[in-house]
């Protein structure tokens, strides 16, 4: 009786939650996944038009849903190894308490508090071959043929120097994580390989790496699914461009939805993004917790 | 007892006070108005004139609400949505406009309009008439056709500014200043929309009005076809001369990566001697505290049909469909259209009037003079392309296939040939 009246106290705690949980989230979710499957031109109710799978079969056929998946995984693959690599290495480092490592941790730090779109305006300017330091600076250092190349409007370079700016971004999180995880290493297991003479490799591979499992998937389910989602420096730096050669999935289902006036378009669009940060996510999981068994 | 019936009087009378004030206001209607003005000046005017016509008008309230620009269209799309529009909205004169209009949304004004186009410029009405049928009243004009020049730096290098009459003119004054070492014209296409433009003023110099509203409103307006395919030789012109400009060297060097604000600053401080925006530069020019600006016609191209022909731009007041009182929501959009409110949104607002009053005791700035004298002695005037042409169509093929252009990821004659495709697959999937 006591029981089933805590639980009861239990529900009543959860109610205002699982409230705006389904209202604010649930319930516009599944609006999305059926408004995937119509025609609607955004303005009148009594436009909308059932079209069944039309948009997924579509958008198979489309070349820039290709391109913009393409670039996304590109871009998933690029900043999600250096974010894991340099941020395991500074973390590591950091770790070891060096001189100065405070004023290095806050350097790291800084670009976390700064918004996406300050950081994208920032190395907007200053990469502009007009108005920017990078060229002024790269004819200095005898590169003058360099000074006038447009960083974020050529093909070759928009999307590579959004990966820069993304991986300067997200970096000091990685490390704020990784040195956490470090530091629940309990310094037995550290002291006793020392002991048993490891090499500081030997220590770092086989004791500190396998121990970070945990707080490694952490790190790059959170990195994989933050950059999938990319959107707002892709926007302040080169509006997706120059056509369409910095297009991401977010940036195109914006542009289908709500500059091509297709929202049913623009959803199924979304729906598919779901769906593959869903079994990436997922995959990764399942390999992080294989391999902690194998362990 | 006293007591009590002086309370019992003063009960009756706040009730008869209650009924007189319920009856009064019985008489008087509310109407909400909404708008994207939400900053000064334009916020400012709009709000006098609604304080002006409700003192004129006992027997109405308008209640203006407006909303931050990026917001608006999408508070106002939610409220058509819901069916809960408000009885009067401004929205994007064009495509913006025939979107509610094609839906039922927006009320049928034409007989009501057309006392009103007695006196407005010849050739607006295109911004408000979707499928024969008018939609509501314009509210100020911005002319889009206007190329901006340093005059010092012209003077120095020798250039007459009256070359600048032609497209070809242009050209070789660009050249003159690119052989002496200027990169000529300040340019940043980041957000295509700029780049939009350019093509936009160089195919309107090229076409003649009938032409140019065709080959836009046939994907809008399904009682519009049009002679010119994009495809043909006459708009794969323009895009060959937008292109050769790049290919030439005049667009300042971050043309593909810069925003138009940075553009905008390398000519405001004298780095480029000529730049490219609307009418709205002038004020951009007084906000940059830059002095060294004349402004003329964009050029067109010497064989142009009609060389003095105007692009513009115009907010559109109109009455959604549920409006609660059409006939005082009329009252409304007529005092906009009023020689006293014009002369008050041009004088405080810095702008242009869609209407043909005589300005002569206005007080208007010289620049201003000077525009209103270029729409006074255009031949006509159209409005943009992006307003007359169905976005999708227009985004992919305008607004991306400039910055497919200038990168050589499409050839002239491929961006008309997948225009083309696009108008004919859309009209064909309309049944048009």
């Amino acid at each position: 009786m006591r029981r089933s009246g805590r639980s009861k106290f239990y529900i009543w705690l959860l109610l205002p939650a699982f409230f705006f949980y389904t209202v604010f989230w649930m319930l516009p979710a599944v609006v999305a996944f059926l408004s995937s499957f119509t025609q609607w031109n955004g303005v009148s109710l009594a436009s909308i038009r059932w079209v069944g799978l039309a948009n997924y079969a579509e958008l198979f056929n489309d070349r820039w849903f290709w391109n913009a998946l393409r670039n996304n995984l590109v871009f998933v693959a690029v900043v999600v190894s250096s974010i894991v690599i340099l941020g395991m290495t500074y973390a590591l480092i950091l770790n070891s308490k060096p001189r100065g490592h405070s004023v290095f941790s806050t350097i790291f730090f800084i670009p976390i508090v700064l918004s996406s779109v300050v950081i994208g305006l920032l190395f907007t300017q200053m990469l502009s071959p007009t108005v920017g330091l990078v060229g002024p600076a790269l004819s200095a250092i005898g590169m003058p043929e360099a000074a006038n190349h447009q960083w974020l409007g050529s093909r070759d370079t928009a999307l590579p120097m959004i990966m820069v700016v993304y991986i300067w971004r997200e970096l000091g999180f990685a490390i704020l994580l990784l040195i956490a995880g470090l530091q629940t290493i309990p310094k037995d297991y550290l002291e006793a390989a020392r002991i048993d003479g490891a090499t500081p490799w030997d220590i770092t591979r086989y004791v500190t790496l396998p121990l970070m499992r945990p707080i490694l998937t952490v790190v790059i389910v959170l990195a994989t699914t933050n950059a999938f989602l990319l959107f707002d420096l892709v926007i302040v730096m080169t509006n997706g461009g120059p056509f369409h050669a910095s297009e991401v999935l977010s940036v195109f289902m914006y542009s289908e939805a709500f500059l091509k006036g297709n929202p049913g378009y623009g959803t199924a669009i979304a729906m598919l993004l779901f769906v593959i940060i869903l079994c990436v996510s997922g995959l990764q999981l399942a390999l992080s917790g294989r391999g902690q068994k194998a362990n | 007892m006293n007591h009590i019936r002086r309370l019992q009087a003063v009960a009756l009378a706040s009730i008869a006070l209650a009924f007189w004030q319920g009856g009064a206001s019985a008489q008087q209607v509310t109407l909400d108005l909404w708008s994207e003005l939400s900053a000064p000046p334009e916020s400012t005017v709009l709000n006098k004139v609604v304080d002006m016509f409700n003192a004129a008008n006992p027997d109405i309230v308008v209640k203006h609400t407006s909303f931050e620009n990026t917001a608006y269209e999408t508070a106002l799309r939610t409220a058509f949505a819901g069916g809960t529009p408000p009885d009067i909205a401004e929205v994007n004169a064009g495509s913006n406009a025939f979107q509610y209009a094609q839906s039922g949304q927006l009320t049928d004004l034409t007989e009501f309009v057309k006392p009103i186009e007695e006196k407005l410029r010849p050739g607006l009405e295109t911004m408000y008439q979707y499928d024969g049928k008018s939609y509501g009243v314009l509210w100020g004009l911005k002319l889009g056709n206007i190329l901006y020049y340093n005059p010092e730096m012209l003077n120095a290098q020798g250039v007459d500014p009256a070359s600048l009459a032609t497209w070809e003119g242009f050209m070789a004054a660009s050249k003159m200043f690119l052989d002496a070492g200027v990169t000529p014209i300040a340019f940043g296409d980041r957000d295509q929309w700029t780049g939009n433009h350019y093509f936009n003023h160089i195919l309107h110099g090229i076409l003649s009005k009938e032409e140019y509203d065709r080959i836009g409103l046939q994907t809008l307006d399904p009682s519009v076809t049009s002679a010119i395919k994009w495809s043909d030789p006459k708009p794969v012109r323009a895009w060959e001369l937008f292109k050769a400009v790049a290919d030439a060297g005049y667009f300042t060097a971050g043309y593909l990566s810069d925003d138009n604000d940075t553009a905008a600053g390398l000519f405001f401080s004298g780095k480029a001697p000529f730049y490219s925006t609307g009418s709205w530069g002038v004020g951009m020019a007084k906000n940059a505290g830059a002095e060294n600006v004349a402004l003329t016609l964009f050029p067109p191209v010497a064989d142009s049909p009609e060389p003095t022909a105007v692009v513009t731009n115009s907010l559109l007041f109109t009455i959604p469909s549920p409006s609660k009182d059409v006939e005082a929501a009329k009252r409304f959009l007529e005092f906009l259209t009023s020689e006293q409110v014009q002369k008050l949104y041009v004088e405080e607002n810095f702008d242009l009037s869609p209407y043909a009053y005589d300005t002569s005791a206005w007080t208007m700035d010289p620049s201003l003079r000077q525009l209103a004298g270029l729409l006074e002695n255009a031949q006509n005037a159209s409005p943009f392309l992006d307003m007359i042409e169905d976005v999708k169509c227009m985004q992919e093929n305008v607004n991306e296939a400039n910055v497919a252009v200038l990168t050589g990821d499409l050839s002239p004659q491929e961006a008309g040939d997948i225009h083309q495709e696009c108008v004919e697959g859309l009209r064909a999937s309309r049944n048009w």
